[in-house]
């Protein structure tokens, strides 16, 4: 399995290019328009959370971005070096709250887990990471089910 | 993302295109918000060319119905792409929003709230 990856500053602007890392491998890898599309609003999520918690303000940092993938199975992995993380704490959003009720936000991590076949998130060698991995061969029942595991 | 806006009788339509995210969502939230500062009550938003919105497109969305509605405005969303319609879903903003699937049903929706 080959594996690309790329550095990118952790910061909203950099957003564009790491869709611009994303796509074209995505393409390549023979993901559809629709799963690719699920993938970059996954990838904006997990991106989005790392520049705003992972670092510091006066200490900005980077982000990684891998890809590997084979026939049936496309893995996209998110890296960072700032503090833990462990979004299984938390909590899922009240969808049925009203509009005056709503937090705002809190709906990035719900978003993820609701795009990809399978969400991973670990520590590895002092770094967090995220692995969105999508199966060409996943349908809305096995999403639906992985995606009931936090 | 971009936001054509025009005035039809008395109904503020926002054509949004492109995409809503953390990007363009700030962008979209103030020009909004600032139509009703300037005292826009009824919006309808067509979303026929957005094609991606994330959560930070979502929470653009919910900063600008909740000032509305507290003035008391009426705003409809118009003409979902299934990838929008699909996001909206999942978090449950189908139906805490007013959604139509055609612009001429939106505008009559808003004139009759």
């Amino acid at each position: 399995m080959k594996v690309v990856s790329r550095r990118l500053p952790a910061a909203i602007e950099q957003l564009t290019e790491a869709r611009a890392f994303l796509k074209p491998l995505a393409k390549q890898a023979g993901l559809d328009e629709r799963l690719t599309g699920r993938l970059e609003l996954a990838l904006e999520e997990v991106f989005v959370n790392v520049c705003h918690y992972a670092y510091p303000p006066d200490r900005p940092g980077e982000i990684e971005l891998r890809i590997s993938a084979d026939r049936d199975c496309f893995i996209l992995d998110v890296l960072d070096d700032g503090q833990p993380f462990d979004p299984e704490t938390l909590l899922e959003p009240d969808l049925s709250a009203s509009l005056e009720q709503r937090p705002i936000g809190g709906l990035g991590w719900f978003l993820t887990r609701q795009m990809v076949s399978e969400l991973r998130c670990r520590r590895e060698q002092g770094r967090n990471l995220v692995s969105l991995i999508m199966r060409s061969t996943d349908d809305e029942d096995s999403r639906a089910s992985s995606s009931g595991h936090g | 993302m971009d936001i054509d806006v025009r005035l039809q009788d008395g109904i503020h339509v926002l054509k949004i295109s492109g995409q809503l995210d953390a990007l363009s969502g700030p962008d979209y939230e103030q020009r909004v918000n600032r139509l009703i500062a300037e005292g826009a009550r009824r919006l309808v938003v067509d979303f026929e060319p957005l094609v991606y919105i994330s959560s930070a497109g979502l929470r653009a969305l919910l900063n600008t119905s909740k000032p509305l509605m507290i003035q008391g405005g009426a705003l409809v969303y118009a003409n979902l792409q299934p990838s929008v319609r699909e996001v909206f879903e999942m978090t449950g903003l189908l139906s805490l929003f007013k959604v139509c699937d055609s612009l001429p049903e939106a505008i009559a929706l808003v004139q009759a709230s």
